[in-house]
């Protein structure tokens, strides 16, 4: 009995040994790592079209708010931190000027299409926001819509204004 | 004195009688004379065999043949030998406005050494631990990309789930030399951080 057993045995650890072997002559891999890193920046891209719009001439007691020529398409391409918003903001340097004669920049006013772009005046002391961004990175586009209060007071004459739009991601 | 007297006398008796002969000649003389050759005959042919023999035996001394077998074995165990370099590649901050793919920094090269059975078919397949990673921000691994150059090594889009196969080998052993060029997906949509995953290349030799 004891011999069979060792018999036994010897036969298991050579079965063994053998599957080992053969597991080692026919089967081989290697692997390595490849680390990939990406940095993202803050970016900020504002695209406005057209970069130009008119008030034609209007009869204040019918036309009490003259639009302007064009919508004025506005595209904010954002990237910030997860935690941080964006900031759209209005700075009007000066009110609309023709030689000597002006009209308030704040009685140009607009309108916004769609979220997150929101309407306001404009204001030649504050900067005013254009658009409230909710947290994290995005690509917006939306639509203003600009506005003259019509008055009997302004002199005749060709006016001109220029507005500065600054999107920041920070 | 008497005993020896008795010897001689005998003895004379013995040679008288055996050499008695026609030729006239004493018989003694002539029966000495013939076995004297007969003896010289049998010392030459005696002489003449141990020669050859010692001749003989020297010759089995100075020439022999003799053969032996010698078997070689030789054991090719499957092997596989993957090398990357470098190891570690970036992508750098760029608008996707102007550039919607970003090139990594470098190409990777690749070796892959390869020895395996004439009917079976070598695998490298590139398997990501996940996407690329900022803290909570993630940009899916799935915006990585590979173009490659050089056989048998293929281009391909790496994925979260499943290892993606970055080579189609033929059948047997082989050492192949390739390149990898990575270039990441850009969008807007990209939280701002400094984004890393593991990509995990595998060869297989079956």
């Amino acid at each position: 009995m004891k011999n069979f057993s060792k018999i036994l045995m010897t036969i298991a650890l050579v079965a063994v040994a053998a599957l080992i072997l053969s597991t080692a002559t026919f089967a081989a891999s290697d692997s390595k790592t490849l680390t990939i890193n990406a940095t993202i920046s803050a970016r900020a891209e504002l695209v406005l079209a057209p970069t130009t719009i008119n008030f034609p001439d209007a009869n204040p007691s019918t036309v009490a708010s003259v639009p302007a020529d064009n919508p004025v398409a506005v595209t904010a391409r954002i990237r910030t931190g997860r935690a941080t918003a964006a900031t759209l903001t209005v700075t009007s340097a000066a009110d609309l000027t023709s030689g000597s004669d002006t009209i308030p920049i704040s009685n140009v006013s607009w309108t916004a299409s769609a979220g997150p772009f929101i309407a306001g005046t404009m204001n030649k002391a504050t900067p005013q926001s254009a658009a409230t961004f909710a947290n994290g990175s995005g690509l917006f586009s939306g639509t203003f819509n600009f506005l003259l209060a019509n008055s009997w007071t302004y002199n005749t004459g060709v006016y001109t204004a220029t507005v500065t739009y600054t999107l920041t991601a920070p | 004195m008497r005993r020896e007297k008795q010897m001689k006398t005998g003895s004379t008796r013995r040679l008288i009688h055996s050499s008695s002969h026609k030729s006239g000649l004493p018989v003694t003389n002539k029966l000495g004379k013939e076995n004297v050759m007969k003896n010289n005959w049998k010392a030459l042919l005696t002489f003449t065999a141990v020669v050859a023999l010692v001749l003989l035996m020297g010759t089995s001394t100075f020439a022999a043949n003799a053969t032996q077998t010698l078997t070689i074995n030789a054991t090719v165990a499957a092997r596989a030998e993957l090398t990357l370099a470098p190891t570690t590649i970036s992508f750098a901050d760029a608008s996707p406005t102007t550039s919607p793919t970003i090139a990594a920094n470098s190409t990777v090269a690749v070796t892959a050494k390869v020895r395996t059975a004439a009917n079976s078919t070598a695998t490298l397949v590139a398997a990501s631990s996940g996407n690329l990673t900022s803290g909570s921000d993630t940009i899916p691994i799935n915006a990585v990309s590979w173009t490659a150059s050089g056989v048998p090594f293929i281009a391909g889009t790496l994925n979260a789930v499943t290892a993606q196969s970055a080579a189609t080998f033929a059948s047997g052993s082989g050492s192949y030399n390739g390149t990898y060029t990575f270039t990441l997906a850009n969008s807007w949509s990209y939280n701002v951080g400094s984004y890393a995953a593991t990509v995990t290349y595998t060869l297989t030799a079956p």
